[in-house]
């Protein structure tokens, strides 16, 4: 078991292969890993610290996640708890070409997952890129192009509650430089 | 609203997002803001390279992202793509560049720079008289220039830098290149100019180029030459020039040992050959130069004087024979000299086979000579005994009169990697060192664990020790002693040091401890310890 500790200092017991979807959490569970163990290493020495070995391994000692709340967590746990024990992507998937782009779908169980409000979104969101769980910040990322496809930017702007920097000629000149990609 | 926010400010998140939309969609969302803009125009772009919409790429394509734009509004764009005959760009691939120029003067203004690496052009509009107006760089690398009116494009009245790299000379083009650069360039500044030309074609060549120099004569202020081209004609139109500063002649091997082209020879040819007064090099602040010790002597005791040199050069040097008539030789030509530098700085790879090196006596010699007192000598590979070096570390560095600093060392003799400690020590500032590693790897006995060695590492102590005098200047020892590794380190050399490859990891470990930037890792099958490294900066 591993223990998770939030920003509002609520404890998480969570099985050790759940925990390993994220790819931070895995990081410092293998601490023997030499590459972690270099990283470490460049950080002590930055630090002027010395992290004992234990430090990192499996210990009572829980790990903190400051950048987390609760609610968050509970939420990316249900992910991690149902997509346990499936193959994690390799690192290179996302370089690879054919595999990218545009298929803005979603598996059934994720759709029901990822309906959640917009602030909850974009915490999954956060915190799956602060985790390193790659599927999952997938998700977020496809949840929200969709919430933009179609829309025109004045519509964008609205619905994220984004401010416009641009002058009305510079939009103009933009749309005129892009045209031939709009109408694609 | 906060997170929402978090993740737009985030820039590789809102091009994750962004990167699952098509291209139609990136042509409205570019419009909702600047930094939207900045994140989806990349993307629609980039889609239409990969698509082969814009330029015939290929699969090269695919593999070297056609076109790199920066976040910011680009400075430097660059576009590049393979020549191949069979794929050239169509009129309507033609057309999509102009637009991508069109949004590149939109963003960036007037000012830019562009580097291109090989741009093919089949067709021109006839409308526009340059490609890119107001260019004030530009950079081209290319294998050979086929199609002037490609080039013709580019060249605008208004460009300052100029940079030319040719892997193919070919005399014709050339000289018409020449004839539009004589034409156009009326305010250039930095001119480098990169090819060899074949020996039936250098005369022309060399034509050629001088003229360029005429037309920029007023305006030069650095000059880079092309090899072989440093001939009475050449050194003539330098001399004449005003605001010249930086003058760089770097020459291969090949070169290097054929009389015709030797540097010096031409130089003191010149002076003979027109014995005119009052030419010289005043303005010039900064010569790199390559020769043998002969021409340099040549060129130095024939009457130029360098009143206001700098910095001097002396690239591909070799071991020299006299020090003490060097030393005198500098100290009469050069009276403000402030850094000499020996040896090149450049090629520093294992398979260069001779590598330009200096030995630590001679070096003693220079340091212990009154006449460079108060200058600052680099030697970029010196190669030393482990005496010798025991020595360097122990000498009272304060009693030298001369300081100087050690860039490059080679070790004559195999070493423990635990005494590359001993390097960190006392030369602090080296940027490239090349060891060769005996098969004790972490002294006498091999220790496994790459922790041990750390803590082996931290036992010495942090300051100098007793052998060892302070450093005289105040802000230097502050620096030293603050300093966890080597601070500048760039390039470690193992050479054809064994490698055992069970311990790649902990060598990745321990050099990783011992340099404050990522080093690159030179030798045979040491790549393998450098990937290593590379693989943990990535990580983390």
């Amino acid at each position: 078991m591993v223990i998770l500790a939030t920003s509002d200092n609520e404890q998480f017991n969570v099985d050790k292969e759940v925990a390993e979807r994220s790819v931070l959490i895995k990081n410092m569970l293998e601490g023997e890993n030499p590459i972690a163990l270099a990283v470490a290493f460049v950080y002590m020495k930055l630090n002027g610290s010395f992290i004992r070995h234990e430090d990192v391994g499996e210990s009572d000692q829980s790990i903190p996640l400051p950048n987390i709340t609760s609610p968050v967590l509970k939420k990316v746990l249900e992910y991690c708890e149902h997509h346990r024990g499936e193959p994690l992507p390799s690192g290179d998937t996302d370089n690879a070409d054919d595999v990218r782009k545009r298929t803005t779908d979603i598996s059934e169980w994720d759709q029901k997952f990822i309906t959640v409000d917009q602030e909850m979104l974009f915490e999954i969101i956060l915190a799956a890129n602060y985790l390193d769980i790659k599927p999952l910040l997938d998700v977020g990322c496809k949840t929200v192009a969709n919430m933009i496809k179609g829309k025109t930017p004045e519509e964008i702007r609205k619905l994220f509650n984004i401010v416009n920097d641009f002058t009305p000629e510079e939009e103009a000149q933009i749309k005129k430089e892009n045209e031939w990609a709009e109408d694609r | 609203m906060s997170a929402i926010q978090d993740v737009f400010r985030i820039s590789e998140l809102l091009s994750a997002i962004l990167s699952k939309l098509p291209s139609a969609q990136l042509a409205r969302t570019a419009r909702v803001n600047r930094r939207w803009f900045f994140s989806s125009i990349p993307i629609l772009w980039r889609e239409m390279c990969l698509r082969q919409a814009f330029t015939p790429l290929g699969s090269y394509g695919l593999a070297n992202n056609c076109l790199v734009r920066y976040p910011t509004p680009p400075i430097t764009l660059l576009f590049s793509h393979q020549r191949n005959q069979s794929e050239l760009p169509t009129q309507a691939q033609w057309e999509r560049f102009l637009m991508y120029s069109t949004y590149v003067r939109a963003i960036a203004g007037c000012g830019y720079d562009l580097r291109i690496i090989s741009v093919a052009i089949r067709s021109r509009p006839s409308s526009m008289d340059y490609l890119f107006p107001n260019l004030r760089s530009l950079e081209w690398h290319t294998i050979l220039i086929e199609n002037l009116s490609e080039f013709n494009l580019l060249i605008t009245p208004t460009l300052q830098n100029f940079t030319l790299n040719l892997l193919d000379f070919r005399l014709p083009s050339f000289q018409l290149l020449c004839e539009i650069l004589c034409d156009r360039l009326k305010i250039l500044q930095f001119l480098v100019l990169g090819f060899n030309p074949p020996r039936q074609d250098r005369t022309k060549c060399i034509e050629s180029f001088s003229q360029i120099l005429r037309a920029c004569r007023s305006t030069l202020i650095h000059v880079q030459m092309p090899e072989a081209c440093n001939t009475e004609e050449t050194i003539g139109e330098l001399l004449k020039m005003s605001n010249l500063r930086d003058l760089l002649i770097r020459t291969s091997f090949d070169l290097l040992f054929d009389d015709n082209y030797s540097v010096g020879r031409k130089w003191s040819y010149h002076v003979e050959y027109d014995g005119k007064e009052g030419e010289n090099f005043g303005s010039l602040d900064n010569l790199l130069f390559t020769g043998s010790q002969q021409t340099f002597s040549d060129v130095f005791l024939n009457r130029f004087t360098l009143s206001s040199l700098r910095v001097l050069t002396w690239y591909r040097c070799m071991e020299l024979d006299d020090p003490h008539s060097f030393a005198s030789t500098i100290a009469t030509a050069c009276p403000q000299l402030k850094t000499l530098t020996l040896g090149d700085s450049e090629m520093f790879t294992s398979e260069d086979l001779l590598p330009p090196i200096i030995s630590w006596s001679t070096i003693r010699i220079l340091l212990k000579c009154k006449l460079l007192t108060g200058l600052s000598l680099h030697c970029c590979r010196v190669i030393m005994t482990p005496e010798e070096l025991l020595e360097l570390l122990t000498s009272r560095r304060d009693s030298m009169a001369t300081r100087w600093e050690v860039l490059e060392i080679y070790t004559a003799d195999p070493l423990s990697i635990c005494d590359l400690l001993l390097f960190l020590k006392h030369c602090p500032y080296l940027s490239k060192l090349g060891v060769h590693l005996d098969g004790r790897y972490f002294g006498d006995t091999v220790i496994n664990e790459a922790r041990s060695l750390f803590d082996a590492s931290d036992t010495l102590p942090k300051s100098p020790g007793s052998i060892i005098p302070q450093h005289t200047c105040q802000n230097e020892s502050v620096e030293y002693k603050n300093s966890n590794g080597f601070p500048s380190l760039e390039v470690i050399d193992f050479a054809y040091s064994p490698l055992d490859s069970d311990l790649i990891p902990d060598f990745a470990f321990f050099l990783l401890g011992i340099c404050e930037r990522k080093p690159i890792i030179c030798g045979w099958e040491w790549e393998d310890v450098g990937n290593y490294i590379w693989e943990a900066f990535r990580v983390d």
